[in-house]
C-alpha cells in the first residue's frame, strides 16, 4: 500500500524549485525521487543550501511555491512510497 | 576523570564558531570588527550555568546545530533557541547544566524556535586567541578555531574545570523568543537621525520591516519601503564629497548595530559588520535590543522601537545583572 | 565647513560619533586622527576603542565607566587641547600601487551588477560624465595624477580610505544604489570624493575602474610589509596608482604568489601640512591633467 511521507525544511528562508532562474525544475510533481536526491534550496543568510529528499518515492505534490518563504518544521513536499 | 581535554565535531552544522563575549575589542580602526555572539544575553547564561564567567569562549550555532563527541567528563549548558539538544540521543533540557561523560555525543538538530542557540562547557574552549579574543570573523578566516567556522574532524581544545550540574535559568531571567514572527527591537536615535525628515523618520519607525534571506553575521538586510524614506534638506544640499545619492554621506565609523541606510535599503550592521562607510546611520540597535537580532529568523518582522540613550544603557545594566548567577536555581 | 563646535552624535548605548565638519580636507582628518592618538595616550577611562575617519571619530565607550555627559566633556576638553594642524610635521611613506585602469575584471563585476541588480551607466563613464571629463581616457589621466592621502582604515580589515592631494585629481562619485553582491579583491574605486582599494573579493558601495595585484593584507604575513600588522596600511601613508598592462598585472600576480614580489615603497619623506597649504594655495584647481 502507497503510504505518503512529508519532507520538512530544516532552515527559514526562500524556498527555490530550481538552481538557477533560467535552469529548469530539480524534480516535478509526478517524478520518482530517490533519498538523496535534492529537490531545491533555501536560501539563508547569503547562501543557498539544498533540500534533500529523506526518502524514496513519487512527488505527489509540492506544499511550497517556487520562491515561497518557509519556516523549520513546515513541510516542503509530500512523497508517495509504495 | 579525564581523558584528552577536548571534543571532537562529528557534524558541524551551519556555520557554527567559536566566540566569546565581548569579542575583538580595541582594532575597529584597522576595520576589525568584535565577532562575538549575536545574542549575548543567551551565550552569558550558557556560561554561567556551567560555572564559567560570563564571556568565556563557547559555540554558537546558527539554524542547524553540531554533533560533538566529547573525549573527557565535563558539564555542558545550551541555551537561545530551541536546537533540540540530545545527548547520546536522549533529549536534554536547555537552559540547564548538565553532566557529560567521557565518549557521549551531543547533538544539536535545526531551530524550533529561534534562530541560534548556544553550547557553553566548563572550563571554556581553549583555542588560541588571535588579536586578544577567540571569536570568530569567519568571512575573514581569522580567529576561532583554525581561522573559521567549525569543520568536521575537528579536536577542539577546551578548559580545566568542574562545573555543577542540575542548575537552571530562572524562568524570568530568560529572552523571550517570540513565537508570532513579530520582533518589537529597541532603536535609538543618531548619528545621523538628523537627515531624515520627520516623516522619513516616522516610516522607519512605523513599518513593519521583513528581514531579509540575505542576511547573515555582516549585515541584516531589512526589505519595504525603503524607497520612500525621506529626508531632511541636509540630505539633499550638500557639498559634492559626500556623494549624491541622499543617504552618502562623508565616509564614516560606524557604531556596530547601526542601522545603515544603504541606498535605499535599510541594513542592520551586526557582529561582523564593517566599521565605516558612507551611508547614513539614522538609528542604532543597543545591547538590549541587539539580542533579538539573534533569534530572528528570514521572513520574520522586525518593527523599530525608538528608547532614549539613557534608557538603554540602563536597560544593558539590568541585562548584566540577569546574566549572572543570581539568575540560576537548582533544577 | 569646520564646525565651530564638534557634534556629539550617539550610537546606541556605547557609542559616541564626533564630527568636526561636514567636508573633506586635511585638517578635519587631522582633527579626527589626532584625537584618537591622544586618547591613545592619556588612556582615556570608560574608551575601548576609536575609529577616526575624514572628517569624525568614533569611540566605543562602556556606559558602566563613564557616561555620555562624561565623555562628552572630557572629549571637549581633548579636543581644546589639540595642536594646530599647521605645525604639523610627520614621516609619511609613499606606495606605489601598478594598477590596471579600465580592467576586465572590474568590467564584469559591472557587467553583472546591471545585469542582476539594477541598471546604470558603467561606472568609468559615469565618473567621467559626472565630473565633466572628456573621457574614460582623462579619468585614467586624472585618476592616477596624484598622491593619495590614506586618512583611515575601515570597512574590511586594512581597507584604506583615501584623499587625493592634489585638487586638480579631485572627482567625486555617488555611491551604488542598492550596494553591490561582490567585488574583485584589489578593486580600486571611488565615492563620494574617496578612492578605495579593496583588501578582498567583498561586497561594497564605490564606483569600481581599476584593479591591483598587489595584496594589501595577509593573515599569513608573508611579506615584510606585513611585520607590525597584517594589514598594510597605517593613516598617513600616501599611495600613487601606476598604470599598468593586464600583463604586467599578471607578471606582479606570479610574483606575489611565488613570494617573491618586492613592495614599492619609499621611507625617507616628511609630511609637513604648511608646506602642503602653502603649495596647494598656487594650484589652480580647475586645471585637470
Amino acid at each position: 500500500m502507497a503510504s505518503e511521507h512529508t519532507v520538512e525544511a530544516q532552515l527559514p528562508g526562500v524556498f527555490y524549485r530550481r538552481p538557477s532562474p533560467e535552469a529548469d525544475e530539480y524534480v516535478k510533481e509526478g517524478d520518482k525521487v530517490s533519498a538523496g536526491d535534492t529537490l531545491g534550496l533555501i536560501e539563508l543568510m547569503k547562501s543557498y543550501h539544498e533540500v534533500k529528499a529523506d526518502a524514496s518515492g513519487k512527488v505527489k505534490k509540492f506544499l511550497i511555491e517556487n520562491e515561497g518563504e518557509v519556516q523549520p518544521g513546515e513541510g516542503i513536499a509530500v512523497l508517495l512510497s509504495e | 576523570m579525564g581523558g584528552e581535554a577536548m571534543f571532537e565535531v562529528i557534524k558541524a552544522g551551519l556555520e557554527t564558531a567559536v566566540q566569546d563575549y565581548p569579542g575583538r575589542i580595541g582594532y575597529w580602526n584597522q576595520g576589525f570588527p568584535p565577532s562575538g555572539p549575536m545574542d549575548s544575553w543567551s551565550f552569558r547564561l550558557a556560561n554561567v550555568l556551567v560555572g564559567n564567567e560570563p564571556g568565556e569562549a563557547a559555540l554558537e550555532c546558527q539554524f542547524v546545530g553540531p554533533e560533538l563527541r566529547f573525549h573527557r567528563d565535563t558539564v555542558v549548558a545550551v541555551t537561545g533557541g530551541d536546537m533540540q539538544p540530545r545527548l547520546d540521543g536522549e533529549p536534554i533540557e536547555l537552559w540547564t547544566s548538565v553532566a557529560v561523560k567521557k565518549g557521549q555525543t551531543l547533538t544539536l538538530s535545526y531551530a524550533r524556535t529561534g534562530a541560534r542557540g548556544y553550547i557553553a562547557i566548563a572550563g571554556g574552549i581553549r583555542t588560541e586567541p588571535w588579536l586578544g579574543s577567540r571569536s570568530t570573523f569567519h568571512k575573514a578566516g581569522v580567529g576561532g578555531f583554525e581561522g573559521g567556522a567549525l569543520k568536521e574532524g575537528q579536536q577542539v581544545p577546551l578548559g580545566d574545570a568542574q562545573g555543577t550540574p542540575g542548575l537552571r535559568v530562572k524562568d524570568a531571567a530568560r529572552p523571550t523568543i517570540v513565537t508570532d514572527k513579530r520582533w518589537l527591537v529597541e532603536v535609538t536615535a543618531g548619528p545621523n537621525d538628523d537627515w531624515l525628515d520627520e516623516a522619513g523618520r516616522k516610516l522607519f519607525l512605523e513599518t513593519d520591516w521583513k528581514l531579509s534571506p540575505k542576511s547573515d553575521r555582516t549585515g541584516y538586510r531589512l526589505d519595504g519601503p525603503g524607497d520612500r524614506i525621506t529626508f531632511a534638506d541636509k540630505a539633499i544640499n550638500k557639498r559634492p564629497e559626500h556623494g549624491s545619492i541622499p543617504s552618502n554621506i562623508i565616509d564614516q565609523g560606524y557604531p556596530n548595530g547601526a542601522v545603515n541606510l544603504a541606498g535605499e535599503t535599510p541594513i542592520i550592521l551586526v557582529k561582523d559588520g564593517p566599521s565605516m562607510g558612507g551611508f547614513i546611520n539614522p538609528y542604532t540597535v543597543p545591547t538590549v535590543g541587539f539580542w533579538k537580532l539573534g533569534q530572528a529568523r528570514p521572513g520574520e518582522v522586525l518593527r523599530l522601537t525608538e528608547i532614549s540613550v539613557d534608557e538603554a544603557q540602563k536597560q544593558a545594566v539590568e541585562m548584566t545583572r540577569i546574566c549572572s548567577g543570581e539568575s540560576l536555581e537548582s533544577a | 565647513m569646520i564646525y565651530d563646535q564638534p557634534r556629539f552624535l550617539p550610537g546606541g548605548d556605547r557609542y559616541m560619533l564626533i564630527e568636526f565638519g561636514d567636508e573633506m580636507n586635511l585638517e578635519l582628518n587631522f582633527r579626527g586622527q589626532d584625537l584618537a592618538g591622544v586618547i591613545a595616550e592619556e588612556k582615556t577611562k570608560g574608551v575601548l576603542e576609536t575609529a577616526p575617519c575624514f572628517a569624525s571619530t568614533l569611540i566605543h565607550y562602556d556606559p558602566e565607566q563613564i557616561s555620555f555627559a562624561d565623555l562628552k566633556k572630557e572629549m571637549g576638553r581633548l579636543i581644546e587641547s589639540l595642536p594646530p594642524t599647521d605645525d604639523i610635521e610627520m614621516p609619511s611613506r609613499l606606495f606605489s600601487f601598478p594598477t590596471v585602469y579600465l580592467d576586465p575584471w572590474t568590467k564584469e563585476c559591472v557587467d553583472d551588477y546591471i545585469a542582476k541588480i539594477a541598471k546604470k551607466t558603467p561606472d568609468p563613464e559615469y565618473i567621467a560624465e559626472l565630473n565633466g571629463l572628456e573621457d574614460v581616457n582623462q579619468l585614467v589621466r586624472v585618476h592616477s595624477g596624484t598622491e593619495y592621502w590614506v586618512a583611515s582604515l575601515g570597512f574590511w580589515p586594512g581597507l584604506p580610505f583615501t584623499m587625493p592631494l592634489d585638487p586638480r585629481c579631485r572627482l567625486v562619485a555617488p555611491k551604488y544604489n542598492p550596494p553591490r553582491t561582490w567585488t574583485p579583491k584589489g578593486t580600486v574605486g571611488m565615492g563620494g570624493m574617496s578612492t578605495a582599494i579593496y583588501p578582498e573579493h567583498l561586497p561594497g558601495g564605490y564606483q569600481v575602474f581599476g584593479r591591483t595585484p598587489v595584496p594589501i593584507w595577509d593573515t599569513e604575513r608573508r611579506f615584510p610589509v606585513f611585520e607590525d600588522s597584517i594589514c598594510m596600511f597605517r593613516p598617513g601613508d600616501r599611495i600613487r596608482f601606476v598604470p599598468c598592462s593586464v600583463e604586467e598585472f599578471e607578471y606582479i600576480e606570479a610574483k606575489v604568489a611565488d613570494g617573491t614580489y618586492q613592495y614599492n615603497l619609499v621611507e625617507y619623506q616628511k609630511f609637513s601640512v604648511a608646506q602642503y597649504k602653502d603649495w596647494v594655495a598656487g594650484i589652480d584647481e580647475t586645471q585637470r591633467f
